[in-house]
């Protein structure tokens, strides 16, 4: 059997014992720490390190190979191979010198930088760094030690690179932070989904803490790990002593808990920072007082995104479907006119609305799919969290989004026929993804329930012959149009019962299209959400818009027990009292219209008063009987006036003004549609910008939001805006003012020449200047016309203009 | 972190929200939402350096740096309180907490701007306790280049001289502004006691 063999028996089934800290011993024998080329010009001191925890009981030789890589060794005199095969060399030495039998583990370490979005590096870029490194490594060592990582889109770089360029096996260490999660956020369940799902050996932390800090993230990591788990502390937190840093913890402390963690469940341990040849010993010398019981916890179906974990588990999860073309023209124009930020933007508020996964399609036709799907899952992993769900029918696309995606994804979707299991297996499982697959073969969609699980069978036991084990298969049983197939809508329902049950696998459906073709459909889309969620639905894909089925979903949590003290649902539906009752009243009022309307009209004004934007627009839409601009001079206007005096007397602050005319602006979209098109009410427009220079763009933002929330129609240029561009946005859209924002003294110069090339140009319109560094003062010297010193000053300015402008 | 919204790590928040009444119930609960949505989200790192005094011409210097303290406001503070040392230090709530705020933009501008005040209260509270952690409690106040003459240049001058501060993901652009924008420098002068220098 080979080394890496031998290791890879050893994992999980005895104890395995890492080394300690390098740099703490470089330290003590008063050797400079950091110096890449330790390795070749003083090997002595290197093999002497080695040698002392061999001796001391270390089955593993990580060689001295931290932070060596192209991005480290820019400028320097030596080349990454030549330090590689240095630091090896020295390895095998202190081997052959101690005569132990131990592993050399090739030490792979973090860039130190991050990927983007949040650094510079692209991802590609990581893994070709990586790659490098288990190019001239892989020939002489028996495994790969991953350590000392915080940011887990790294990891994933590392691991695809060793995975994808030999057969050794990958111990995967992750660094928290003192507040339980890695550098970028990532939680233990996170990291042991991703590492697990990517096929590493063995799971393991390292450095920044003590083993007591660490204490609760073991915990965590082991209420979940299948696979075994190895803890590398430091000794204690770093301290300062006015000339080294030391550590704090002697080895019988460390020991100590040590001990309590294999009590835990540990499979191995070592040492990070601080800790020295005595700290292993002492925790060997502990292990024998304790039994080795490690035990794998039971599989979950798990997906992740940049920072959130949803299982498909107990808990009904709404998967967000609008990030999907079909049927929505919008989307088709933002996506052929590559305006993804729009896209980004319905992801967001898919979110707000209750979503915990996110649907992800950009198949339209002549498009450049695999790019556009890849450019989207960039661009909305820089705003969102939440897993998201890679919906294609083109591999090539699958592959490509799935390898930047920035966690472990949901594929959308295999099905039962043959060429596409065999096309989108093995991208399932390089980048450890879930996948649906779907009850449909060579033959289409079986019109019996008997029939569709034949086909969710089929597609588990395929799976496993690709290395896919089942927890990692969710089942669309598939949904037909009751109208034309009504036999079968029951036959859907029938197959999510025998999934759920049989199989004890995750189910999904998309939901709309059982109601197609019918009257009411959200009364047939919410009642057939029940029905499968009875039978054991767990991801519905469907509109997280829809209140009626996401209530219907946050009920069915309540009755059957899910969600635990209702406490979901209370804070959802929190609001919805207010609803009923005001429903209630116009029920049972229906004799006398205008006393319905004038209970509405106090409750929308109520609504806009307290920012409840669900209730303001459910409420107008039920004032059928007062005519639009009625709405809004008698009820929206007095509201967000009350609101403005409340602020202007400080019983309110700034989030709740604009809480206020957010829902205004809500309620005045509803009433825009039916108002008389003919009818010339436009207030404005206005340009507002942030000037060039300033980046800070909060308060040209906040402006924006009361200004339409009185109606005003917002041209917003953003932040960071030459004068030459303004001065192009008021040739183009004939406002009636300019309001231009400045946060900074450095940035208010480019205020002044923005104003002077406006008026240079013969551009008479007023300008409106506001910003921290803003005075009226300020605003005379640069040549502005009115100084808004807040955004319901600004509002009063802008009336002035537009009365001014409305008489003549 | 502790969340305490009655506390100064609140009164903060409400500053900067230019808020001087006594907050409401419901006030308080929606600072409390925001601190903990930017603790889901924070990535929080500190790093710091030492310097020795000395003094130049009746002026105080950084022994063995580049970075000029040569500003009223800070040689009154170091000379008023016999400063013998300095340590200056920088946080970071990390580039997260800037992409959440910047996520609210469009669909929820209100939350943007209660998550931006809390968010610059929190790296305050951060640095607090960053400093607290050296061991340096209240020793002379707390400077920072942009607050009152102090210019901003001098953060540059810091990001150049202190190599700490270049491994901890945060940029500084053309204008000496901080990205994350949720990034705190500080200085801090004390009397060193045995062994600390």
């Amino acid at each position: 059997m080979n080394r890496s063999k031998e290791l890879v028996e050893i994992i999980g089934k005895r104890f395995l014992i890492s080394d300690g800290g390098f740099g703490s011993m470089l330290q003590k024998h008063g050797i400079k720490t950091g110096d890449a080329g330790l390795n070749i010009n003083n090997p002595e001191a290197v093999i002497r390190i080695h040698e002392a925890y061999l001796n001391c009981g270390s089955q593993i030789v990580t060689t001295n190979t931290f932070g060596i890589d192209r991005i480290h060794l820019e400028g320097s005199e030596y080349s990454v191979k030549q330090v590689i095969a240095a630091a090896i060399t020295n390895a095998k030495q202190a081997i052959t010198n101690t005569s132990k039998d131990a592993f050399i583990m090739y030490d792979m370490s973090s860039t130190g930088k991050l990927l983007k979005p949040l650094g510079d590096l692209d991802f590609d870029e990581a893994y070709e760094t990586f790659k490098e490194l288990v190019d001239f490594a892989k020939n002489d060592v028996d495994g790969f030690f991953i350590e000392t990582f915080s940011d887990l889109y790294e990891m994933k770089a590392a691991i695809l690179a060793i995975k994808e360029n030999c057969n050794l096996p990958v111990i995967a260490s992750a660094t928290f932070s003192s507040n339980g999660k890695m550098l970028t956020g990532a939680s233990p369940i996170q990291v042991v989904t991703m590492l697990e799902n990517l096929g590493v050996d063995m799971l393991a932390v390292n450095c920044s803490l003590g083993p007591k800090e660490l204490l609760p993230i073991v915990d965590q990591i082991l209420s979940v790990a299948t696979l075994p788990f190895l803890v590398q502390p430091n000794a204690g937190l770093p301290r300062f002593d006015g000339v080294n840093t030391y550590y704090e913890i002697d080895p019988i402390e460390f020991a100590s808990y040590i001990g309590q963690m294999i009590d835990m469940g540990i499979a191995g341990f070592g040492g990070c920072c601080g800790t020295t040849p005595e700290h292993i010993k002492a925790c060997i010398e502990e292990s024998y007082k304790h039994e080795f019981s490690y035990s794998p916890k039971n599989n979950a179906t798990r997906v992740t995104g940049t920072m959130k974990c949803v299982e498909i588990g107990n808990r009904v999860i709404c998967c967000g479907e609008r990030l999907n073309p079909t049927g929505k023209p919008k989307m088709k124009l933002a996506l052929a006119e590559g305006r993804l930020d729009d896209i980004v933007t319905e992801g967001i508020k898919q979110i707000e609305a209750g979503a915990k996964v996110l649907d992800v399609n950009v198949g339209i036709p002549n498009i450049d799919e695999p790019q556009i799907l890849t450019d989207l899952i960039i661009k909305l992993q820089e705003l969102i969290d939440v897993p998201l769900q890679i919906d294609s029918s083109d591999p090539v696309a699958l592959d490509r989004a799935c390898r930047i995606y920035n966690g472990i994804p949901l594929v959308n979707s295999v099905n039962g026929k043959k060429e596409v299991m065999d096309s989108v297996f093995p991208i399932v499982k390089k980048y450890g993804g879930v996948v649906i697959g779907l009850c449909i073969d060579d033959k289409g969609i079986p019109p019996t329930s008997d029939e569709r699980f034949e086909i969710a069978k089929s597609i588990v036991k395929e799976a496993q012959k690709h290395g896919i084990p089942s927890h990692r298969i969710i089942i669309d049983s598939l949904v037909l149009t009751a109208s034309a197939q009504q036999k079968e809508a029951i036959e859907t329902i029938k197959c999510v019962s025998m999934v759920t049950k049989e199989l004890g696998l995750g189910t999904t459906l998309g939901l709309s299209n059982v109601s197609f073709g019918l009257p009411n459909r959200p009364l047939i889309n919410r009642t057939f959400l029940a029905m499968a969620m009875q039978a054991g639905l767990k991801l519905p894909i469907m509109n997280p818009f829809d209140r009626e089925l996401m209530g219907t979903i946050d009920a069915y949590e309540v009755l059957g027990n899910f969600d635990e003290g209702a406490s979901s649902y209370i804070e959802n539906h929190k609001d919805d009292v207010s609803t009923v009752a005001s429903s209630s009243k116009s029920i049972s009022s229906t004799s006398d219209n205008s006393n319905d309307d004038s209970n509405s009209a106090s409750v929308l004004f109520d609504a806009i008063v307290k920012g409840q934007k669900t209730l303001a627009v459910e409420t107008v839409k039920q004032m059928k009987d007062i005519a639009p601009l009625d709405v809004v001079s008698l009820h929206m206007i007095p509201a967000l006036d009350k609101v403005g005096a409340d602020y202007d007397s400080g019983k309110i602050f700034l989030p709740q003004l604009m809480m206020s005319a957010e829902t205004a602006k809500l309620v005045f979209d509803v009433l825009k549609e039916n108002i008389d098109s003919g009818n010339d009410n436009k207030k404005g427009p206005i340009i507002l910008a942030t000037v060039e220079g300033d980046v800070h763009d909060i308060g040209k933002n906040i402006v924006k939001v009361v200004l339409q929330s009185y109606g005003f129609e917002v041209v917003d240029l953003g932040k960071d805006i030459k004068a030459s561009e303004i001065y192009d946005a008021v040739v183009n859209y004939n406002p009636i003012a300019v309001g231009l924002s400045a946060l900074m003294t450095t940035t208010v110069v480019y205020m002044r020449k923005t104003i002077e090339l406006l008026r240079n140009k013969g551009i008479k319109i007023p300008v409106i200047v506001g910003g921290a560094v803003l005075s009226q003062d300020v605003c005379d010297q640069i040549g502005g016309d009115y100084y808004g010193k807040d955004a319901m000053e600004t509002v009063r300015i802008a009336e002035t203009i537009y009365n001014k402008i409305d008489r003549k | 972190m502790i969340i305490d919204v009655e506390g100064l790590m609140g009164q903060r928040a409400l500053k900067y929200l230019r808020y001087t009444e006594k907050p409401s119930k419901e006030q308080l609960e929606l600072l409390f939402s925001s601190f903990s949505e930017i603790q889901e989200v924070e990535m929080i790192e500190s790093a710091h350096k030492y310097f020795q005094l000395e003094l130049c011409d009746g002026k105080y210097a950084l022994k063995d740096s580049q970075i000029n303290i040569d500003y009223p406001p800070i040689q009154n503070m170091l000379g008023k309180k016999k400063s013998d040392s300095v340590c200056i230090f920088l946080s970071t709530l990390g580039i997260g907490v800037d992409r959440r705020i910047e996520s609210y933009k469009d669909s929820n501008p209100s939350r943007m701007v209660l998550l931006d005040a809390c968010a610059s209260s929190y790296i305050e509270s951060v640095t607090d306790e960053y400093q607290r952690s050296l061991g340096l409690g209240d020793e002379t106040f707390r400077y920072a280049p942009g607050y009152g003459k102090v210019p901003l240049i001098m953060q540059k001058e810091i990001f150049e001289s202190i190599s700490e501060f270049r491994k901890l993901h945060v940029e500084l652009d053309e204008n000496c502004i901080m990205h994350p924008f949720k990034s705190m420098t500080g200085l801090v002068g004390f009397r060193s006691k045995e062994g600390r220098i």
